[in-house]
């Protein structure tokens, strides 16, 4: 047969170049098969070995994530800073400027000096305080702020003094905060007293 | 059984050989493999079936006949993957000359085997196998005009390579 032929034939799908037999295996090598199919299959099967190889790859990659990510993120303090504020303090145009301050060229001077020459100064703005969660008082043992002409009672201060010295049955976390409750009480009492002399004062001045 | 009852069973079928293949191999490819051949044998067999339950239990029992036969090949030859490769880019370069005879076979098989996997599956249907267009369709459940494509992607291909070899004047 001639070689363009058969090529021909094979392109076309007419001359099979393989010596394969397609027929049904017999029912015999079907139950061997079969047997031997369910035994093998018994044991741990590759798929999921290759499903756990998969896995790691991607664990991994997280675990790298994370630690990227910790390390990378801005601390803590650092959020809680207050940005840069410039303040224009009030410089009396009477008093000599420092040389110190004249290296730069000020506003004022290349106005006129009709202007008052003012000085920049970045200032630092102070640091917030961290807020504690204070319990409600439930009753007050002093007068507030406001009510400070209203003189305290010998019975309310040996009230105080009571339970100042009543020992405390509550956790240490509660005891830090009964203490400095305690504390601004007697801040506040010693500034009631204040007051009371400094008008006992005026009285007799008067 | 009819031709036509093989095209409109054949991806139920496919699923349940797919089905016991997955349930023994971890890889696709080898799935793949193990679900045509089951389908070529019940293709070939298919006159004298008589019902979809028979044919559908015959499937599994093939499926599961081929995905031992597989593993056995696999085991008895498991490191001649690469030098067939690298000798399947050259399929022509025998010291240059053309070869007669058998060797026109063996040019021919190396040529096919330089073919894309995907390719590679449909030639084999269509060459080997002496399946159409619509069966081969039904069979890997890809759209007819796209295997229509594929294959003529590949006998161009074929035709390409042994031209070069010198097997085609011209």
């Amino acid at each position: 047969m001639d070689k363009k032929q058969i090529i021909e034939d094979y392109l076309q799908g007419r001359h099979p170049m393989e010596q394969h037999s397609w027929e049904l295996p017999s029912a015999q090598e079907l139950d061997n098969a079969e047997a031997e199919f369910d035994r093998r299959n018994l044991t741990p099967r590759p798929l999921q070995r290759e499903r756990g190889l998969k896995f790691w790859p991607f664990a991994v990659a997280a675990c790298v994530a994370g630690f990227v990510a910790i390390f990378l993120a801005p601390p803590r303090e650092a959020e809680e800073q207050q940005p840069l504020a410039l303040e224009e303090p009030v410089v009396n145009s009477q008093e000599p400027i420092a040389d110190s301050q004249l290296s730069t060229p000020l506003k004022g001077e290349m106005e006129g000096a009709s202007q008052q020459p003012t000085v920049v100064k970045p200032k630092r703005t102070p640091k917030r305080k961290r807020v504690v969660p204070q319990e409600p008082q439930e009753e007050p043992l002093l007068a507030e702020a406001e009510t400070v002409e209203e003189f305290p009672t010998e019975a309310a201060y040996q009230e105080f003094l009571d339970k100042m010295r009543k020992p405390s049955t509550s956790s240490y976390a509660t005891q830090t905060q009964e203490i400095r409750e305690r504390g601004e009480q007697v801040t506040q009492y010693v500034a009631m007293l204040n007051q009371q002399i400094k008008t006992e004062q005026q009285y007799v001045e008067y | 059984m009819e031709q036509k009852e093989f095209i409109r069973l054949a991806p139920q079928l496919r699923g349940r050989a797919m089905t016991v293949a997955h349930s023994f191999f971890a890889s696709e490819e080898e799935a793949e493999d193990v679900a045509q051949e089951t389908l070529i044998r019940l293709w070939k067999a298919w006159e004298g079936l008589t019902s979809a339950e028979e044919a559908e239990r015959l499937t599994v029992r093939v499926a599961k006949y081929e995905c031992i036969n597989t593993w056995r090949r696999e085991q008895s030859r498991p490191h001649t993957s690469l030098s067939l490769a690298q000798e399947a880019t050259h399929p022509m370069a025998q010291n240059g000359q053309p070869m007669e005879g058998d060797e026109l076979s063996e040019a021919i098989r190396r040529a096919a085997g330089t073919l894309p996997k995907s390719e590679a599956r449909l030639w084999r249907l269509f060459a080997e196998a002496g399946m159409q267009t619509a069966e081969i369709s039904a069979i890997t459940e890809i759209n007819v005009r796209s295997v229509s494509t594929m294959l003529s992607h590949a006998r161009g291909h074929i035709y390409k390579l042994l031209k070069e070899g010198g097997y085609i004047d011209g």
